[in-house]
């Protein structure tokens, strides 16, 4: 054999170019505990930043008064919210239930781009989609808004589902077909069950991503970002978080959105892990 | 098999069922055109006045001052040169720095580090929902601290720096006095699509067969040869659809962009990148389309969302095309 | 090394069973080997020598820990959650374990082979010229590749497509390949766990007819549930089964004819007649 067979004889330690090899491998290595790092450190700042600033001047005629409060704005993208829930859950479940269980191969693989696609839109587009869709003709609304939200929504919540539709299990649903159970039956008795706690934190997570984004809802959902009192009319501009920080940076008052950034960052990460760990406890209960 | 017949009730139910369903899915074609053509309709006026000499033209934006009788222009390179820059830029960044983050979790992480002699922990459990978190941040609030956090620091501490090592290279030319700046408009972009791309890697890293790892650790190969020769090569079509999608709402975002990019319109395209400029998404936000100053600046700012449309198209089915190579050679 | 010193440090005073065995040296040397994986002990109490240019087969029920043994020895177990090692495991001398001990070192000299197939998704040439690559042994690559496909009885099946994909051959060709891939940077000893489980007849005797050979120039330690295989292939063998605490334990070490013709110990005698397991 070579000369490069290993020498029994010779200790365990590194032999041939294995130092040198191992020192890069060591490089590397830390660089990615470094990038990990970096990323933590990042979140850790953007927390403790907004929960520094804004926490401090948080009270209760803030979250609860009109404006300088936010109370309008809270309600007002709670009430966005459902509207565009209203729309995309429906549109959602329905688009994803069609590629699943009755779209055929060609078919689904349409739907399936075409959900990418949709998935893929930047918000500013969708903002400007519904300005040139409803807005021009109208005026900007509260129905505008949830809309531009809903647009945003409606794919990740089919994505989602179609995925959780996809992993329930073959032999549940043959079963139920062999017994000569309608199909519709197996879908809303069975299919539909197994996948509601998916479906559950997709909206939520869809609808924390829509609620946060500022690009759907400043052209549509109302010039009224600073308003003095509750609006509620869906056919009427509405205040609302996202928008009402986005204009206070606008307008060079940064200082002031500490709060409203903190209120709403805290809202949007309860919602993801609320849905996170509901996540995990139906993917438990399903034995997944 | 053969089924028991179904009841009439049934039968009329399942049809109902399936046109609702096809008729949502069928929705989702209505709305996808919809899109397409309304921002073409709504760039008519624009693209009957440039054609497509709009994507050439100087690259100014001067909408009429009030009661001024000078021409109207507009035009698109500036903003095309800044979304193609600063998504670039801050692919580049997240690529190393998702793809790391991608291994570091999936990989590299020990299963379990013992703390203080008690607490045992999962590295990887404990940052993974964190990577999500981030991922989940509003872009509003990351403009915020954009403007606030990262712009007085890039311009009190890392544009310095940069301009005093690689000053005589011109991209790295002199500053703008804020810290605003199309490397500004990165660094902030960087921190949108990092968690997404890192989310994403770990998930194919942490795919990749363990007998693959164990074959390439068993041929003596140290950790990061293994990464390189068997984990990197073995999701390399996954992870560049990846960062596609990344690179998508790199090319799409409007709002923290808007708030530190600097959006200084003298129609010129400037070397250096810590000089401020715009995005096709930022103008677009910066400009509100709902209440343009005249018709044709409405128009041009459809046509910056036409093009802008066809950046993302282009985008997200190039990684779609990518991803399919990816499974097909999984088979 | 004389007889006296090798009887009295390595046998630990035990007579070899054949003359012949006193020209053998000693590669792995275990000690009452333990593993625990937290708190379960997988392994308990193994002690035995393992020898040079012997095929040694590990035989046993499911659960006895014999693929356990076979992947402490050269440390596949450590990325395992909770994974122990207790007693003393040594490797012509050195401890595998000690502080001393690099793991990726002790890999680069002991390779393994797994019960899967697992070439990369590269080319045929690629899967061989992976390792040497890295170890630096880039002289004359094309033939080292030649002489470790010819070793692994595949280069006249792949040499026209070297450059084709390894995951486009047979699950008999992807084995071999993988042995090919082992023996491409010249180790010490193979370990090989199940080689032949996934595999047809044919492919599995193509194995066997190639250990055989391979045995000429390295160590070799086998894990088979084929007890027909241990027989065909093996000059030792290990018989590992569960204790009265469910933990996996050494029950008997022989030569191989000895063991399957006149076990010393009932609970072998019972697993070879089928009896159990």
């Amino acid at each position: 054999m070579s000369a490069l067979t290993p020498d029994p004889a010779h200790a365990l330690s590194a032999s041939g170019n294995l130092a040198r090899r191992q020192l890069i491998s060591r490089i590397f290595v830390s660089g990615t505990v470094l990038a990990c790092g970096l990323a933590v450190v990042v979140l850790a700042i953007l927390i403790l930043y907004c929960a520094v600033n804004g926490a401090s001047k948080l009270s209760f005629a803030f979250l609860f008064g009109g404006a300088p409060g936010i109370g309008p704005d809270i309600v007002g993208t709670a009430e966005l919210a459902l509207i565009a829930v209203l729309i995309a859950l429906p549109i959602g479940v329905l688009t994803a239930l069609a590629l699943a269980e009755f779209a055929s191969a060609r078919l689904a693989r349409a739907f399936q781009v075409a959900l990418e696609l949709m998935a893929g839109l930047p918000p500013v587009l969708l903002g400007v989609f519904v300005v040139i869709l409803i807005v021009k003709h109208w005026h900007q609304s509260a129905l505008a808004g949830g809309v531009a939200m809903a647009l945003l929504e409606m794919p990740l919540i089919a994505a989602t589902t179609l995925q959780a539709l996809r992993s329930v299990p073959e032999p549940m649903r043959n079963g139920a077909e062999a017994l000569g159970v309608a199909r519709w039956r197996t879908i809303v008795g069975l299919v539909l069950p197994a996948v509601s706690g998916a479906i559950l934190t997709a909206t939520i997570l869809a609808t924390a991503r829509a609620a946060g984004d500022a690009a759907l809802v400043i052209f549509t959902a109302g010039p009224d970002f600073a308003a003095s009192s509750v609006q509620i009319d869906p056919t009427q501009g509405i205040p609302n978080l996202a928008q009402h920080l986005f204009t206070l940076l606008d307008t060079g008052q940064a200082a002031a959105a500490w709060s409203a950034a903190f209120v709403l960052m805290v809202i949007i990460l309860a919602a993801n892990i609320a849905a996170r760990v509901l996540l995990t406890r139906n993917n438990r209960k399903l034995g997944l | 098999m053969r089924r028991r017949a179904l009841n009439r009730t049934d039968r009329r139910v399942n049809i109902a069922l399936r046109v609702l369903c096809l008729g949502a899915g069928l929705l989702l074609f209505v709305a996808l055109a919809a899109i397409v053509e309304q921002v073409i309709v709504g760039a008519g006026p624009a693209i009957n006045r440039f054609g497509l000499g709009f994507l050439t033209r100087s690259s100014d934006w001067n909408p009429p001052a009030q009661g001024a009788t000078t021409a109207e222009s507009y035009g698109a390179p500036l903003y095309m040169y800044g979304t193609v820059v600063t998504s670039l830029l801050s692919l580049i960044f997240s690529t190393v720095l998702g793809v790391s983050i991608g291994l570091f979790l999936a990989i590299v992480a020990p299963r379990r580090v013992t703390l203080g002699g008690r607490w045992r922990v999962s590295p990887a459990g404990l940052i993974g929902p964190l990577v999500e978190l981030l991922a989940a941040m509003p872009s509003v609030v990351l403009g915020l601290i954009g403007v606030l956090v990262i712009l007085p620091f890039f311009h009190s501490t890392v544009d310095p720096v940069i301009h005093a090592v690689l000053g005589w290279i011109p991209i790295f030319a002199k500053t703008y006095t804020a810290g605003n700046s199309l490397f500004a408009a990165s660094a902030v972009l960087t921190i949108m699509i990092v968690p997404i791309i890192a989310a994403l890697s770990r998930d194919l890293f942490s795919a990749v067969p363990q007998e693959l790892r164990d074959g390439a650790e068993a041929l003596g190969a140290t950790r990061w040869e293994m990464i390189r020769g068997v984990v990197l090569p073995v999701t390399r079509s996954g992870v560049t659809a990846a960062c596609m999608l990344g690179l998508g709402r790199a090319v799409g975002e409007a709002i923290a962009v808007e708030q530190v990019v600097g959006g200084q319109n003298q129609g010129v395209i400037h070397a250096s990148l810590f000089l401020g400029g715009n995005t096709l998404a930022s103008m677009i936000a910066a400009n509100d389309p709902a209440t343009p100053v005249t018709k044709l600046e409405g128009a041009s700012l459809y046509y910056l969302a036409l093009i802008l449309l066809v950046f993302v198209v282009v985008t997200i089915l190039a990684a779609r095309w990518i991803a399919g190579d990816f499974k097909a050679k999984f088979r | 090394m004389s007889v006296e010193t090798y009887e009295r440090f390595v046998l630990n005073g035990r007579r070899p069973t054949t003359p012949a065995e006193v020209e053998r040296q000693v590669v792995f040397h275990a000690d009452r080997v333990s593993v625990d994986y937290g708190a379960n002990r997988a392994l308990d109490n193994v002690s035995f020598d393992i020898y040079r240019n012997y095929a040694t087969a590990l035989i046993g029920p499911s659960g006895c820990g014999k693929s356990t043994f076979l992947r402490c020895l050269n440390r596949m177990n450590d990325s395992i959650d909770g994974f122990k090692l207790g007693g003393n495991l040594t490797y012509h001398g050195h401890d595998l374990y000690g502080a001393q001990a690099n793991r990726v070192e002790v890999r680069r000299r002991i390779g393994m082979v797994f019960q899967k197939p697992n070439p990369f998704p590269k080319s045929i040439f690629a899967n061989v010229a992976w390792a040497p690559r890295n170890l630096g042994m880039k002289a004359d690559l094309d033939a080292r590749v030649e002489r470790a496909l010819r070793s692994a009885a595949l280069w006249d099946e792949v040499k026209d497509r070297l450059g084709s994909s390894a995951l486009g051959l047979s699950g008999g060709q992807q084995q071999r390949l993988c042995i090919a891939r082992a023996i491409a940077i010249e180790p010490d000893v193979l370990l090989l766990d199940e080689p032949a489980s996934a595999l047809d007849p044919i492919a599995t005797a193509s194995i066997e007819a190639l250990i055989h050979d391979l045995k000429l120039r390295y160590t070799i330690v086998i894990v088979t549930h084929n007890m027909q295989q241990a027989i065909r292939v093996a000059d030792r063998t290990a018989f590992f089964s569960l204790d009265q605490n469910r933990a996996g334990t050494l029950i008997e070490y022989d030569s191989t004819d000895k063991l399957f013709s006149r076990p010393a110990d009932q609970r072998t005698h019972d697993y070879i007649t089928g009896q159990f397991g």
